[in-house]
């Protein structure tokens, strides 16, 4: 079952993130979350500066993560709304 | 059908150095930063990898501790140490599928290992410490993989209760 978050990403429209064979998601820093991937594979999201210590957006993303894959096969990508920060790129690695 | 373990991990609330400790203390710092610090916190010297709790708070910049795995007090100046909360917590989940092997890999780190060609796809725990010799955490972890793989697809993170031995970090390398 594939399974994706999309993500608005300001000026850029909604990206599609990856729910499969996630292992970790990590707030890297006030401005970043991580998520790593089984073999490697890191995507981070850029999003607006949080308070420090904060883990508001990794919580957010854990949530529309497991959210996402309670649906129905049938529902592949899952709208994130309401993020405590606005997303401004998402990149692979 | 992905899974995880929905894990609470105790908050870093203060971090710091230590001073001299001063009369009864058994760790001092200054400018009052123990301010949020209340009694049974858990108190990490990272340098020495001991781990403690908080018995008694003399004032913001003098706690009295409680050894949980044999280490000195008082702390030593120069003693790197962190102090998480012992009842606030973030949930982080933590996968459990293509898990290979679940280690005791010290008396505080658990080791979760996925089978992937990366190096990169260990993950660790870091927790209260259990006794030497113990393999109770590992034992914990497994037992909370088994009991998540027998729901319901539906049931995508099984909350796990590691205590008594509280995790205060997840890092993967």
């Amino acid at each position: 079952m594939t399974k994706f978050l999309s993500i608005p990403v300001t000026s850029e429209g909604n990206q599609l993130v990856s729910c499969n064979d996630i292992k970790l998601i990590e707030q890297g820093s006030q401005t970043t979350v991580v998520i790593t991937y089984g073999g490697g594979k890191v995507t981070t999201i850029t999003h607006a500066s949080d308070a420090s210590g904060s883990e508001a957006m990794r919580n957010a993303i854990q949530n529309a993560v497991i959210a996402n894959l309670q649906q129905s096969w049938v529902n592949v990508s899952l709208q994130v709304e309401d993020l405590p920060k606005a997303v401004s790129g998402i990149a692979v690695s | 059908m992905e899974k995880f373990l929905d894990v609470p991990v105790y908050d870093n609330i203060v971090s710091g150095t230590a001073v001299t400790p001063v009369g009864s203390a058994d760790l001092t710092d200054t400018g009052n930063i123990f301010a949020p610090v209340v009694v049974g916190d858990i108190v990490h010297a990272a340098s020495s990898n001991k781990y403690f709790l908080v018995a008694s708070k003399i004032d913001n910049n003098n706690l009295t501790l409680t050894a949980l795995d044999g280490g000195t007090i008082p702390l030593t100046a120069g003693e790197v140490f962190y102090i998480h909360s012992a009842t606030a917590f973030n949930k982080q989940i933590v996968s459990i599928e293509n898990v290979k092997l679940i280690e005791q890999k010290s008396t505080s780190t658990t080791t979760i290992i996925f089978d992937a060609p990366s190096s990169v796809d260990i993950i660790t725990l870091t927790h209260l410490p259990v006794p030497s010799g113990s393999e109770a955490m590992r034992d914990k972890v497994q037992d909370a993989m088994d009991a998540a793989y027998i729901t319901n697809w539906e049931n995508v993170a099984s909350e796990f209760d590691a205590r008594p031995y509280k995790v205060i970090g997840i890092g993967i390398a």
